[in-house]
């Protein structure tokens, strides 16, 4: 072969790796001198929360004259993607918002600081820093709480002759014919690659009195309780209980059986995410039990870029915003709740906010781990092979085991 | 390259009336022929971006591809570790299988109906140039947008297992069938491809004399004959072109899988591509997504020159 035909299929092919590589360059910026950059993504719409946040830095530059403040806000999708890119290209902001494992698998890659003694740390749920301290070290101070209790569908209930609402794993799997004779499924499972599996599937083995790791940090994803609540999963779904598309693929949230008003109750969302689709139908309930009352609650929380040129400054923000009455402006806004105790939100009783705030100490986001994302992305298609019917549930469980193990071993 | 051949004298020795030969000229270099300089100006701009942005940061991931890189910026030396680590990955493997599977399925589709469309709108009637647009249209969508509506078209109650049931075949969601949700995506990609390779189809088509049909046709032969004896033939150039192409671009896929079924189910869909992204943007491991990247690399450059031998060495058919 001469060198010519050789050379243009090689040159063809270099466009494949380019992307990756793209990555590692890098480029000279910062945000030194008097400003800084926040990273921050929508509590309510993209318009609305820069508008919130241009009257809270007016009031922090005020405060604080020669420090410029500017607030970034990122669509949540791929987020992590963003901040990675501008990462590795020198071009990160200063400050950005994170929960715990986001926390954890930044800090673990060394991209974060810890949260520097400047910062208050007094008057904090335990529960709220505890989620972002990694050995001993705080690289998170806490802005928000959140927690997924249960939401049911006041119109599906009602049409279905159901007055009382599920509160265990019985509760609902007696529920459901009634429901499916009506032509509508109990629930909504999400194990899809895209979801985040820690809110959607971990809540169930944490229900059934297991864990995925233990406080060891050693992985228990095959445990009995595990194997139960996947179980139960499966049985929901062969029996037509829950949507088998919805449990399997990224299908969008507008076209889902629950934006279709076929569903009787969820488990995977935050209630007041749901306005849109049922709106004033919202039952808050509380969190479903099978041994054990507990369900995803995250923290959010800001943390310190490494890369920042201006730490000091960054601090500053982070102390300014995490004052309690800032915190209870921010979480009120966006509808969520405070890690702070001394922050008083004031939701009126009865709205689905003030109901979802007597489930926080429910929360759990799971022990922090390292590699707890990339553990999260065999688990998934694992749990789907046990909700397709391919594997029984001990077996996907196994496999999942045995996967995760390798990349721990890494 | 070839140089001016050197001027002999055969005839008689010069008397003193005849001027003396001239000496015989250097060879002149090829920067020095005709409109070489204009040809490399031309080129150069391109070269340089492509060394710049392409080949450069090509090399960048090659070295990656041997380290561990931490977001804080420490760079450490890793060996064949990422290689080996790989060796031992069933996601991997699985990963390269799925695109090997989509590559076999997508290739062939797409070349299969690029040739069949530019063959019905060769002619240049005023309703075949809109068909051509119409064609064309998918190229110019987004696939994100196209995506969602796919995932409405082979999802539960969607047209497309609607039409299979009238058939007596109750396959529920494509997008949830671990078989068929690959050749679901499959489609959607040969759909948003087949509009370009289509023009590079009818570009060739029309560059076939037209004369040669009509002899074929006084000969007696049939469209079929017609087609597979002198027809396609003369694309022979193009479909290795565009077979180059829709391999390197098929080992690539990523937004179809990403918007539609986000590599699931079980993984059935899951490719080197969204591993990649994966590995890289979603658990930082550059190092190892740099090593996937050089593998993927290699088979891409392997299954292009096997396709230059078995399309022959003649690119002009």
């Amino acid at each position: 072969m001469s060198m010519r035909r050789f050379i243009a299929p090689l040159a063809a092919c270099l466009l494949v790796s380019a992307p990756i590589a793209a990555c590692s360059s890098s480029d000279d910026a910062g945000g030194g001198g008097g400003s800084i950059t926040v990273r921050v993504y929508p509590l309510k719409s993209e318009a609305d929360d820069k508008a919130f946040w241009a009257t809270q830095v007016a009031a922090f530059e005020k405060a604080n004259p020669g420090i410029k403040v500017t607030v970034d806000v990122q669509p949540w999708k791929d987020r992590e993607t963003i901040l990675v890119t501008q990462i590795t290209g020198n071009k990160a902001p200063d400050v950005a918002y994170m929960v715990p494992d986001e926390l954890r698998a930044f800090q673990a890659k060394g991209a974060l600081e810890p949260i520097p003694d400047s910062v208050p740390k007094d008057g904090y749920r335990p529960a709220a820093l505890n989620a972002t301290t990694v050995d001993s070290k705080v690289y998170g101070a806490p802005i928000l709480m959140s927690v997924i209790p249960g939401t049911c569908d006041k119109k599906v209930l009602t049409a279905a002759g159901i007055t009382t609402p599920p509160a265990t794993w019985d509760d609902l799997m007696a529920i459901a014919p009634k429901l499916k004779e009506k032509g509508f499924y109990a629930t909504q499972l999400d194990a899809t690659q895209a979801a985040a599996i820690n809110t959607t599937f971990y809540p169930w083995v944490w229900q059934a009195g297991g864990d995925i790791f233990d406080q060891g940090g050693n992985l228990t994803v095959n445990s009995p309780q595990a194997v139960k609540a996947l179980t139960y999963w499966t049985n929901l779904v062969k029996q037509g209980y829950a949507p088998k598309a919805e449990a399997t693929t990224a299908v969008p949230l507008d076209q889902s059986a629950m934006a279709k008003r076929k569903v009787a109750c969820e488990f995977n969302i935050e209630p007041n995410l749901l306005e849109k689709q049922w709106g004033d139908d919202r039952v808050v309930i509380p969190p479903l039990k099978d041994t054990v009352q507990r369900t995803y609650g995250t923290v959010g929380a800001y943390t310190i870029l490494k890369g920042s040129k201006n730490k000091a400054a960054a601090a500053k923000w982070i102390s300014f915003v995490t004052q309690p009455q800032v915190m209870a402006a921010v979480d009120k806004f966006g509808g969520y709740f405070a890690p702070k105790t001394t922050a008083n939100l004031g939701y009126a009783p009865g709205t689905p906010a003030a109901e979802t705030e007597k489930y926080l100490d429910m929360g759990y986001t799971g022990p922090a781990v390292a590699k707890g994302r990339e553990v999260q992305a065999v688990i998934a298609p694992e749990v789907q092979a046990a909700v397709l019917g391919q594997k029984t549930p001990e077996q996907a469980l196994q496999d999942a085991s045995k996967n995760a193990q390798q990349i721990l071993s890494r | 390259m070839t140089s001016l051949p050197t001027q002999v004298h055969v005839g008689p020795p010069p008397t003193e009336e005849e001027p003396a030969p001239a000496p015989a000229r250097a060879p002149r270099g090829w920067w020095q022929q005709h409109g070489a300089l204009a040809g490399i100006a031309f080129v150069l701009p391109m070269f340089a971006l492509f060394v710049l942005f392409r080949f450069l940061p090509f090399l960048g991931g090659f070295g990656l591809a041997f380290a561990n890189v931490d977001l804080g910026g420490e760079i450490t030396f890793a060996g064949m570790a990422n290689f080996q680590y790989m060796i031992h990955d069933q996601l991997f493997w699985k990963a390269l299988t799925v695109t090997l599977l989509y590559s076999v399925i997508v290739v062939p589709l797409v070349i299969v109906v690029s040739i069949g469309l530019a063959l019905l709108v060769r002619r240049g009637t005023r309703s075949m140039r809109i068909f051509r647009s119409v064609f064309f249209l998918p190229v110019i969508t987004s696939l994100v947008l196209a995506g969602v509506v796919f995932i409405w078209i082979f999802g539960d109650g969607g047209p497309v297992p609607s039409l299979m049931s009238v058939f007596g075949l109750d396959t529920g969601s494509w997008l949830t069938n671990s078989a068929l949700a690959l050749p679901a995506v499959a489609i959607v990609a040969a759909w948003s491809r087949f509009g370009f390779d289509m023009l590079v189809v009818l570009a060739r088509l029309n560059e076939i004399p037209r004369e040669l049909e009509e002899a074929a046709l006084v000969d007696g032969a049939s469209a079929w004959q017609r087609f597979r004896h002198l027809t396609l033939p003369q694309l022979r150039s193009v479909v290795f072109f565009l077979a180059v192409i829709e391999t390197i671009t098929s080992f690539q896929v990523f937004d179809a899988i990403y918007i539609m079924t986000s590599g699931g189910p079980v993984n059935s869909t899951y490719t080197l591509g969204f591993m990649l992204y994966d590995q890289a943007f979603k658990f930082f491991n550059f190092g190892y997504s740099s090593a996937v990247s050089i593998v993927l690399f290699v088979i891409v450059l392997a299954f292009t020159l096997i396709q230059r031998f078995a399309f022959g060495r003649d690119d002009n058919g």
